[in-house]
């Protein structure tokens, strides 16, 4: 396919690679100020790690994934592959994690892509035990359809009370593919009924949410990009109270610690002492001047915070990195005072969780306002390799003023002035030095109920004494049909923690412990008498029929690229002249945080080095893009 | 300006798809702007644009998206899709690959799409009669074969423009009155967070923890 004609006719002022929400971003404020750019992905979809999929289309990466890269695969292929590994699959609520199943990898890759839902019918049931019949049904009106989709899955019994036991049995015992193995028919027969809803899944592979008062939403707000996305309040963040096996509300307001059963006077007071201090801007105290001393320390020492108050402030207020490291005292504030202020600006909530998922539909949004703006686009670009000539404006010796050539596979030169780009496109000869943000460990959980009961986003922190595995935090964020990310009643949980490197743990073990905790929080809110849900959620006392079950698991560990630093062309000078502009600048990956802002912050800085009148303000501390006219009041 | 939310009963969001070239602007400003621009270049500039049309004595706004140029190299975003109630298909009747293309064009609406979106086919330029190679006929066996409408239009000579927009969002105001879909689907709890519309500023509770310590007793 000729993607690529006519791209190189022109001299862009930027080509920008990778479509991750960096570069998105930056690309859409680039082209809002009229300058041309064309923006490629060596991926056929947009947002890089940023993306979400479908299911079948998180399993066809995960397949792909675990495979060896072909010797003759593109080098960014192999560049992109290393940042993902400790993979390991689970599926059906009865099986252990495996590192492969091989029978399910052959039957995926027969999958059409962008596998589309089998039916056109509404009616969701509500449970999913509900729907395996509803699957034994279809399967029944629908099978050749059904064996399509998987191949050696055999016809399945039709029965209107339908057990999903009994047809696996039957499975196993019918098909000769399945070879008699209960568990294989189990897994297969979970799987199908998952893709039967494959495109209601949108799983992110870099979950992240947004403070109401960040600099995402101001940006979104601010340019307008913000108009046709949407997002859900996440009003429930909790943080597992370690001792009582319950999870804690975080004190969202005074009144919160105020009317809480779940806190003794002194705890309150405590509490309150704390919040009040740190969150008063024009307070002068001694022991904020070192910001960089350790934020749970102060907490601890000054505060004489503890136990679940410790937690509660750290993880739930303060949104501390899931990284053993911890965070400054003044990155601790920073974020407290972020998160308190943004509680009132659309609700009572304090964080946003993009419907959808978030990733993938804000880089969209940015690389349709940078498309609108004359950007060109190019998915699924392969490319031979990216050069530069010699970083100083008088070495120029071009007439059209370009000094980065992108050669693509089928060898046509693209010419800019400038390079963006994700350091997967960089051959390894011409980085000097790379690295990276400490490796997170991330399990996509889909489940048949939530755990906290309500298709509401929720955000639940457990510190690391709630494992007997983690010596870090895990964040669980839980996300249901409300923010469509999966079909109703069932519900997907994102796991982010710390990979503390060396210890040799994969990620499905290290949060084996946390999965078995969460999953046996009682699931019922409490109502009080005046109807406003208790700040506390009780572990279930009889587990078995009610705790949510696992129907798919998919764990691995991410490690983004924080910082590269590129050589600079054959000849040029070792480091750049002060008041040139360089002419390849290069975009990291996403940081250990549960918000979108580093991404932010990185593009305006990344703006600002290329064109400084952009970044408006006179302390350049705001990335501004000139919101497009609104044919609302053009009408 | 007029009272936004006021003079309105129905907001339908429309999209075009299509190859380059076909006339997909072109439609767009014909119909939104009563305006022709024999132009070659890529649409630039262009998010979406806005007609208020009267059906049967409700006030139905339009907004209809265009691809910024985003099916040159099929990278228009899957977001594109989200929550259209009806699109429109276009070609080129003088451009074959264009009419060939529809099929894609239709998967990709089936895969990204809501479902039981509205949708119809349009053949454009059909004012350049001694260039046409897609007869009508050729149009309407592909239309019935997918089971939808069909139209062939001029933007340049304005021909069955207005036709096309306004069946289609008959079409959808039929399926929205037949089915009432703002009823069938239940709301559950709170709506969705539109932080384009309400650019808010409550009052800001981060300050409720200064008014007052001790609080608790």
């Amino acid at each position: 396919m000729d993607s690529f004609s006519g791209l190189d006719e022109t001299v862009y002022d930027c080509i920008v690679l990778g479509t991750g929400l960096t570069e998105s971003i930056l690309a859409g404020a680039l082209a809002r100020a009229d300058k041309t750019v064309l923006h490629i992905d060596a991926n056929p979809y947009y947002g890089a790690e940023w993306t979400c999929f479908n299911l079948t289309d998180l399993l066809r990466w995960y397949t792909d994934h675990i495979q060896a890269v072909d010797d003759d695969a593109p080098y960014y292929v192999a560049s992109e592959r290393r940042a993902y590994t400790n993979f390991a699959l689970q599926i059906g609520p009865l099986c252990a994690p495996e590192q492969q199943f091989s029978p399910l990898c052959t039957a995926l890759a027969a999958l059409p892509r962008d596998f589309p839902n089998p039916t056109r019918e509404t009616g969701i049931p509500s449970t999913i035990r509900d729907y395996f019949a509803e699957v034994a049904r279809l399967a029944l009106t629908h099978p050749a359809e059904l064996q399509s989709y998987l191949p050696g899955l055999g016809p399945l019994p039709g029965a209107t009370s339908f057990v999903w036991e009994d047809a696996a049995k039957t499975l196993a015992a019918d098909s000769s593919s399945l070879t008699g193995s209960l568990d294989l028919a189990l897994q297969y027969l979970t799987l199908a009924t998952l893709l039967a809803r494959n495109r209601d899944f949108n799983l992110d592979l870099t979950p992240r949410l947004a403070h109401c008062r960040g600099d995402l939403i101001d940006l979104l707000v601010s340019s307008g990009v913000g108009k046709h996305l949407e997002f859900r309040g996440l009003d429930r963040v909790y943080v597992a109270d370690t001792k009582a096996r319950r999870l804690m509300r975080a004190p969202n307001s005074k009144g919160d610690i105020f009317t809480s059963k779940d806190l003794t006077l002194i705890e309150k007071r405590k509490l309150m002492q704390c919040l009040t201090t740190l969150v008063d801007e024009e307070r002068e105290v001694d022991y904020l001047a070192d910001s960089s001393a350790d934020f749970r320390t102060l907490l601890i020492d000054k505060f004489k915070l503890q136990g679940k108050l410790l937690d509660a402030v750290l993880y739930t207020v303060a949104i501390a990195d899931p990284t053993p490291v911890g965070i400054s005292v003044g990155e601790g504030v920073a974020r407290l005072r972020l998160y308190l202020r943004s509680i009132g600006r659309f609700g009572t909530m304090a964080l946003l969780c993009p419907v959808y998922g978030g990733g993938s539909e804000l880089t969209q949004a940015f690389c349709r306002l940078a498309a609108v703006n004359a950007g060109v686009y190019v998915l699924d670009g392969q490319l031979q390799g990216v050069e530069w000539c010699p970083a100083t404006a008088s070495q120029i010796d071009r007439a059209d003023g370009h000094r980065v050539t992108v050669t693509n596979a089928a060898g046509q030169r693209l010419r800019a002035r400038h390079l963006v780009t994700h350091p997967r496109y960089l051959l390894e000869s011409t980085v000097t030095s790379i690295d990276y943000h400490p490796a997170l460990d991330h399990a996509i959980l889909i489940l048949d109920r939530p755990v906290i009961d309500t298709d509401e986003a929720c955000l639940i922190a457990l510190p690391a004494s709630v494992s007997t595995t983690n010596t870090a935090p895990v964040y669980a964020l839980q996300m249901g049909y409300n923010a469509r990310v999966c079909p109703k009643g069932t519900c997907v949980i994102h796991l982010v923690g710390s990979n503390s490197e060396n210890d040799g743990q994969t990620p499905a073990a290290r949060f084996s412990s946390t999965v078995d905790q969460l999953l046996h929080y009682d699931a019922t809110p409490e109502r009080t008498a005046a109807g406003v849900e208790a700040s506390v959620v009780e572990p279930k006392e009889d587990l078995a029929p009610s705790a949510p079950q696992i129907l798919m698991a998919l764990y691995f560990t991410h490690r983004s690229v924080r910082h590269t630093e590129v050589r600079p062309a054959d000849g040029a000078p070792t480091g750049l002249e002060a008041e040139d502009t360089p002419c390849v600048l290069t975009t990291g990956g996403p940081d250990p945080t549960l918000v979108f802002d580093g991404a932010v912050e990185q593009a305006r800085r990344l703006v600002y080095t290329l064109y400084p009148g952009l970044v408006a303000d006179a302390d350049q501390s705001t990335l501004f893009i000139d919101p497009m006219p609104d044919p609302e009041e053009m009408e | 300006m007029s009272g936004k939310s006021a003079s309105y009963d129905y907001l339908i969001k429309l999209l075009l798809i299509g190859d380059s070239g076909v006339g997909k602007s072109c439609l767009l400003l014909r119909f939104s702007d009563d305006s022709f621009t024999p132009s070659f270049i890529t649409t630039i500039g262009i998010d979406f644009k806005i007609r208020t049309i009267e059906l049967d004595g409700k006030r139905i706004k339009l907004q209809i998206w265009d691809t910024a140029g985003q099916e040159r190299f099929r990278t228009i975003t899957t977001a594109y899709y989200r929550g259209a109630m009806g699109i429109l298909l276009v070609y080129d009747v003088t451009d074959e690959r264009s009419f060939n293309n529809i099929h894609n064009w239709i998967r990709n609406v089936e895969q990204y799409a809501n479902e039981g979106v509205n949708r119809i086919l349009v053949g454009n330029k059909c004012d350049m009669d001694e260039k046409k190679v897609i007869s009508k006929e050729q149009g309407q066996a592909l239309a019935e074969e997918h089971q939808i409408r069909f139209l062939e239009t001029s933007a340049k000579s304005n021909i069955n423009v207005e036709e096309a927009f306004f069946s289609l969002a008959r079409d959808i105001k039929k399926r929205l009155i037949d089915t009432d879909e703002s009823r069938a689907q239940p709301k559950s709890g709170t709506a969705n967070i539109d932080i384009g519309s309400s650019a808010g500023n409550l009052a800001n509770p981060a300050s409720q923890y200064l008014k007052q310590s001790g609080c608790c007793n």
